[in-house]
């Protein structure tokens, strides 16, 4: 098996408010092996793009602060690391694309200026190599013409090209980690496409690990090798791509997977999940999917465990064993479709 | 036979029976200024829609689908005359809604009615719910005060947003809820096509899945047609009867969904169909269509046929000559010079 190379220890995130405390991450654990892609996917509010800023160490100093938990990066407890070291592992060990390119990058430095930057710092490259080093990155990453597009300022380039930047940036440094957050969800999807072909490219080059975050489960179908489901802070279901898809096991992802429209199946309907997600000030009692659960039953009141349905392949549900006959006696409907 | 089939009978079957038009856009055009210098002189124009034309049938769904920048939302917008159209005619039960003055447009406002992309900007954060919903009502001089509250109570409770929460304020709801009561504010008025304009897309897939069926209800009950933009294919293969798909201002292709799906005659279409990723990991792709490039901008596009700069079956000809809209089966449309070709693939 593939070294293991980042190791989430139930990590615990908490956000400062004015309103009081409330827990955003509430005891992941996960682990990313060399080479892989681990999804994470999940509905806004779910505690996934905390989880990826904890790792980062890029919660907001004021209010978001790492309660508990460790982050063994090849080895080492991250969270332990004083700030000047973890800086060296910024960019350079663990590198994240954000959503929202236009963001993201400066708008004030070409958009050759901020990959060289990059390599100044911490490859200590001269100011001429780390351009031509630009150049060379920007030709990689698919940018045309790339000898003019460093001279460009990122509101002069497309939104598919801005990703690119990021891409070529993120990769600059050789990292073995790439945090990608929802890096398509901006694009068209005919630029999404593109993008997706060219990280599945450049990962395998690489031999780099990324952690993809993202709501959309087809995303993670194309991309990852394995998934963590999340929920209200927590994983709800973990394991295999494939396993999860086929034979999911929590009440949570069977329905995100009735609920959505798929492109290649028609459903005379599709099954909706009743209610909201809940605010993180009135999590419910024991399971926080109990409230919007079909198969909630008196136990759902106690927080289940993650229990293991077969080897590598979690589900934090207590009826984890049954949830398949229920399902197909309700409907007779399968599940993974497939 | 499996379900899909049988309504897919059913339909057409409906569709025999009533064939009857709602609505027929022809030739719309909307061109936007580019200005420039201190005088702000136009230097340029930005076709946004440039000679589109389409038909909907009462009691159906049309799908209008393409990605940004593409002209699907100036489409709906001009059919409502939210903004002025540049030219063409919109027809609605044979009156074409440009020839109206803005106070006779008033009359067929309330039959067409709107539900927008974003639950958070599209309601007025200081008016009550009540309000918010009442305001149509209020502007069509429909029933005084108290029967107006009435009416937003019983459309509330239709929309599945309790009515003890009239008096409050959007804010104090979620993304769904809003959606919600932008979907009421759009029926009080009783219309009879409502343009939905990307009104899923801002939602979370659970809650998505809610409003979609909220939409399928009501069209049941109240014979609604839609027009439903968006850019999420498999949203408009789940909704729509038939679909049109647009590039760049025009249209490239229109069909019912089934032969959109199954049998694209559009480069540009199978390109979309191609791309969209599938929820399930062990469905391999073959023949994927990564498209090269960039969507060109609506105020420089290229000669000829628009997609010719990054479509893979181009020829010369596409460069010169711009290929029209032809109907080429019975109900499907599609402009370019080589759908055979492409016909042919599909085999």
């Amino acid at each position: 098996m593939a070294q293991k190379l980042l190791e989430v220890k139930d990590l615990h995130t908490v956000f400062h408010t004015e309103d009081g405390t409330v827990e955003a991450v509430s005891g992941v654990n996960f682990e990313v092996y060399q080479g892989e892609t681990l999804g994470i996917v999940g509905e806004s509010g779910c505690g996934k793009s905390v989880t990826s800023l904890s790792i980062m160490r890029l919660l907001p100093k004021q209010t978001g602060e790492i309660t508990k938990g460790e982050i063994i990066f090849k080895g080492k407890d991250i969270l332990k690391l004083p700030e000047n070291e973890m800086r060296h592992v910024r960019g350079k060990e663990i590198a994240m694309i954000f959503q929202e390119p236009m963001t993201a990058l400066n708008p004030v430095y070409t958009a050759g200026e901020q990959v060289a930057e990059m390599v100044e710092l911490h490859l200590g490259m001269s100011k001429k190599d780390a351009y031509n080093y630009a150049v060379e990155m920007f030709r990689k990453v698919g940018i045309p013409m790339p000898e003019k597009r460093v001279y460009n300022y990122p509101h002069e380039l497309s939104g598919g090209l801005r990703q690119r930047v990021m891409i070529a940036m993120a990769l600059s440094c050789n990292p073995s980690l790439l945090i990608a957050d929802e890096p398509t969800t901006a694009l068209d999807v005919t630029i999404q496409a593109q993008v997706l072909d060219l990280m599945r490219k450049l990962l395998k080059e690489y031999n780099s690990s990324l952690i993809m975050i993202t709501h959309d489960l087809g995303v993670v179908a194309e991309i990852a090798q394995r998934v963590a489901v999340m929920y209200a802070g927590q994983i709800v279901e973990y394991g295999d791509v494939v396993t999860v898809f086929k034979n999911p096991s929590h009440p949570y992802t069977i329905g995100l997977m009735k609920a959505i429209p798929r492109p290649d199946v028609e459903v005379e309907r599709l099954i909706s999940i009743e209610g909201n997600v809940p605010d993180l000030f009135h999590m419910p009692k024991g399971c926080r999917f109990n409230n919007r659960c079909p198969y909630a039953i008196d136990k759902c009141m106690e927080m289940p465990p993650l229990f293991e349905v077969e080897p590598g392949h979690l589900s934090r549900c207590w009826r984890y064993k049954e949830i398949k006959d229920l399902l197909k006696k309700e409907d007779g409907v399968d599940v993974g479709r497939g | 036979m499996t379900l899909a089939e049988v309504k897919s009978i059913q339909t057409t079957q409906n569709q025999s029976k009533n064939d009857q038009i709602l609505l027929e856009v022809k030739n719309l055009k909307k061109y936007f200024p580019i200005k420039a210098g201190v005088f702000r002189s136009t230097v340029g124009w930005v076709k946004a829609v440039d000679d589109v034309s389409f038909y909907i049938k009462k009691g159906e769904t049309l799908g209008l689908v393409g990605e940004s920048g593409c002209g699907k939302t100036t489409v709906g917008q001009t059919i409502l005359r939210l903004i002025e159209p540049t030219g063409g005619h919109v027809f609605y039960n044979n009156v074409d809604l440009f020839k109206l003055s803005k106070g006779q447009m008033k009359k067929y406002r309330s039959k067409l009615q709107m539900i927008f992309q974003d639950p958070y900007s599209s309601l007025d954060p200081r008016m009550r719910v009540k309000d918010i919903i009442a305001e149509g009502l209020k502007a069509a001089h429909i029933g005084n005060t108290k029967e107006r509250y009435e009416k937003v109570r019983d459309y509330m409770q239709r929309v599945g947003v309790s009515p003890t929460y009239m008096n409050r304020f959007p804010h104090e709801f979620s993304g769904g809820q809003r959606q919600r009561i932008g979907i009421a504010r759009a029926l009080v008025l009783n219309p009879e096509l409502i343009v939905a304009d990307e009104a899923v897309s801002a939602l979370d897939a659970s809650v998505q899945a809610q409003v979609l069926n909220l939409l399928d209800d009501l069209q049941q009950e109240f014979h609604l047609t839609y027009l439903f933009i968006a850019h999420n294919l498999s949203v408009v293969r789940h909704v729509s009867d038939r679909v049109v798909v647009m590039y760049l201002g025009k249209v490239v292709e229109i069909a019912n969904k089934h032969e959109i799906f199954s049998d694209p005659l559009h480069p540009y279409t199978k390109a979309l169909l191609s791309a969209n990723p599938i929820p399930d990991p062990t469905v391999k792709r073959k023949d994927r269509i990564i498209l090269q490039g960039d969507v060109p901008s609506p105020a420089n596009p290229p000669s000829g046929c628009r997609f010719h700069t990054r479509c893979w079956l181009a020829q010369p000809i596409c460069a010169q000559e711009e290929p029209k809209l032809e109907e080429v089966h019975p109900g499907h449309f599609v402009a370019c010079h080589f759908w055979k070709n492409l016909e042919d693939q599909n085999k």
